[in-house]
């Protein structure tokens, strides 16, 4: 065996594709990007590298350079419920009660993944002192993003009653709120504007309906499985997590809050 | 049969269907012809690798051909077979040389089970120890330590 400093060390390129495999969680590539100068630099310039970044930066600007067609693009709507300690403002757990109908702790996250390269964007909407929820302008491209050829995700939008428009340059938080005051949002088991005509879907482990490759990339992302194991085509399984399942999800999330 | 030629000069005699594993010998013999006087070149690996990959290429040479890469089905760790396990049991150093034959080779599968292998490695390590199992030198300042701390505080009680 030779001594450790007359090791070869793995060229760039595969110590990126170690990084996409799917049994290393964010936690772990995170880890491996703390180890050097060189380590850091892979991740950097790997797609989940560029969130984590964008993620030190602010939750709510999560820019991420790499781009590519938006018709490739899988929306997901991903509400998952927080800590209660993260949220204790009386008023927003009374609005996100009654708009929601979910525990007035939820955090929603929206999800744009590129199946192709696993490249995944994350936005979260988030109810403020205010009220009025705030979003990201990732959230404002996706509107824009909207066209003939992605019908279905302006259809999330419209079916919520919102009046988005596809040409609309910009929305503001007004837009997301519909004529009787309501968040103008799907709830959270209201899939149908997530299903794709002509793509394949699949309900997720959560309860969420998304592509095939949507479950993939987020179950490399979130480094827990995003699909249930017993998953079969003909007879699509729906379920909640279960309780051992939580505090990885509420952790998650955690750390998504705490960069706040 | 075809002849191959290490970085040192070793000679191996292997079989074609052995050969056709690594998409950079098929990609030979089919440019240059068969011929069992000329030996294949191969500048990059030394004979004590060379050995080592011929075993693997030998012990999955009557697999069958890989299915269509299925994206939903996850290759996790539960995905490198047992013989596959215990072929990998190997020094960092020697690992990671196969490793690099393998893509100097083009062998997907070998460079697969390599790449999953070292992410094993990798799971779950604290960074000190990844450090330490892959000989990496901390070459921050103190300052960008302090700088990737703050950055990572959001995950550091996981």
């Amino acid at each position: 065996m030779a001594p450790l400093n007359q090791q070869p060390q793995l060229p760039t390129e595969i110590l990126t594709q170690i990084l996409l495999l799917p049994q290393l969680s964010i936690y772990d590539i995170r880890t491996i990007s703390q180890t050097s100068r060189r380590m850091r630099e892979i991740v950097t310039n790997s797609h989940f590298g560029q969130l984590f970044l964008a993620m030190d930066v602010g939750s709510l600007s999560f820019d991420i350079s790499v781009e590519t067609d938006v018709s490739t693009f899988d929306v997901l709507y991903y509400g998952i419920s927080a800590p209660s300690d993260l949220e204790s403002d009386k008023e927003n757990q009374q609005l996100q009660s009654q708009y929601f109908s979910l525990p007035s702790d939820q955090s929603i996250f929206l999800l744009q993944v590129v199946p192709e390269s696993m490249h995944v964007k994350i936005c979260r909407w988030k109810l403020g002192a205010s009220g009025r929820v705030h979003f990201t302008s990732e959230t404002q491209s996706i509107a824009q993003q909207s066209s003939p050829s992605n019908r279905w995700k302006c259809s999330l939008w419209q079916k919520s009653g919102t009046g988005i428009s596809p040409s609309r340059n910009s929305i503001n938080e007004t837009d997301l709120w519909n004529n009787e005051g309501r968040l103008a949002v799907p709830s959270r088991m209201s899939s149908a504007g997530f299903s794709v005509p002509g793509q394949e879907t699949i309900v997720s482990r959560y309860g969420l309906r998304m592509k095939k490759q949507t479950a993939v990339a987020i179950e490399r992302f979130f480094g827990f499985p995003a699909v249930d194991d017993d998953y079969d085509d003909d007879e699509v399984k729906m379920r909640e997590s279960t309780p051992e399942e939580q505090p990885i999800i509420k952790h998650t999330i955690l750390g998504f809050n705490s960069v706040n | 049969m075809v002849k191959i030629t290490s970085s040192d000069n070793q000679e191996f005699t292997i079989s074609k269907e052995i050969a056709n594993q690594s998409v950079l010998i098929k990609n030979m013999l089919e440019d240059v012809g068969e011929s069992d006087d000329q030996p294949i070149p191969l500048p990059n690996v030394s004979g004590a690798i060379l050995q080592k990959v011929i075993e693997y290429a030998t012990m999955h040479k009557d697999d069958p051909p890989p299915a269509p890469e299925d994206e939903t089905k996850l290759k996790t760790s539960e995905d490198i077979e047992e013989r596959d396990k215990e072929f990998m049991q190997l020094d960092q150093g020697t690992m990671f040389e196969i490793i690099l034959a393998a893509n100097y080779l083009d062998m997907k599968n070998l460079l697969d089970l390599g790449c999953k292998t070292v992410a094993n490695m990798i799971k779950g390590k604290s960074v000190e120890e990844v450090r330490k199992l892959f000989n990496i030198v901390n070459d921050f300042t103190p300052e960008e330590e302090e700088q990737i701390r703050k950055e990572n505080e959001w995950c550091e009680d996981r």
